[in-house]
């Protein structure tokens, strides 16, 4: 069917999260990262939030893949994915992680990052954090809207994996996708964004990859 | 009486082109203008329903937002 004839139909929007640990010394202030947690939700859809990867102290690489692909699986279903800085953050370490656990890296999706598609501007932040409390989006459903902060100590507990860490690390990358997903939607009502881009994982043709080893 | 006619055909037909590429300029620097206007238009609007979670129809937004208006 060519495209002029397409009827219209709705776009799966993914809004998404990771949280990483620094794991090894790599060069000076740049360490290797493993993921902690991944976190995602349909944008629209609240009762869809779910946390796919959550690193416990017991977790094998068996069980990282495992939550890797399941949150992969989401990723695919996507039309388009969304979130802050994810095309220089979560985009590319998700596709490290795959990479390290000789997995099929990310396929090119499209992509909406209210940092890096944010308006021109200069000496204001724009972390996820500032533009909530900046722009106070709202939640139609009532939840609160928090960016939950993280001390270095909370940090520290969180990357130790830590019973109370991982609770913390479930806290965070939770309230950061529902908060995303509703601040976004306020830019987009300021018309603070631009149009969408293609992220691709680059490495050939992503859509036949089947790691690196097979 | 041959180089006569020759100058009348030639100047028929230089008249027509020039009438032809005319009207055909006239034309497309309407058609530019009204491009410049309508396209950035048509692309604004597709991006914010994709934001907004919606794919639109071609033809259906083609009647609704330029054959129509």
């Amino acid at each position: 069917m060519s495209a002029f004839a397409g009827e219209a139909r709705k776009l799966r929007i993914l809004d998404w999260d990771i949280e990483n640990r620094p794991l090894t010394y790599w060069v000076p202030d740049r360490p290797t990262a493993q993921i902690t947690a991944i976190a995602s939700m349909w944008v629209g859809d609240h009762d869809s939030l779910r946390i796919d990867y959550l690193l416990t102290p017991d977790s094998t690489e068996d069980d990282e893949r495992d939550m890797l692909l399941r949150f992969v699986e989401r990723y695919n279903e996507a039309d388009m994915v969304t979130g802050h800085y994810i095309r220089r953050h979560d985009l590319p370490i998700t596709n490290a992680m795959l990479y390290e656990l000789d997995l099929p890296l990310l396929e090119p999706k499209l992509s909406c990052d209210t940092k890096l598609d944010m308006f021109k501007k200069a000496d204001l932040p724009a972390t996820q954090e500032f533009l909530i409390e900046t722009l106070r989006p709202k939640c139609d459903m009532g939840f609160p809207i928090e960016k939950f902060h993280m001390s270095q100590t909370n940090w520290r507990a969180a990357n130790r994996l830590t019973p109370e860490g991982l609770e913390l690390t479930r806290r965070r990358v939770g309230s950061d996708v529902h908060a995303h997903t509703h601040l976004r939607e306020r830019m987009l009502d300021l018309g603070y964004l631009k149009a969408p881009s293609m992220w691709n994982p680059g490495g050939g043709v992503s859509e036949v990859s089947e790691g690196r080893h097979r | 009486m041959t180089k006569q006619l020759d100058d009348i055909a030639l100047r028929r037909a230089s008249l027509l082109k020039a009438a032809r590429s005319a009207i055909r300029l006239r034309h497309s620097l309407a058609a530019d203008e009204e491009l410049n206007e309508v396209l950035p238009l048509l692309e604004t609007e597709f991006v914010a329903a994709v934001q907004r979670g919606e794919l639109l129809d071609v033809r259906e937004t083609l009647r609704t937002l330029l054959l129509d208006s």
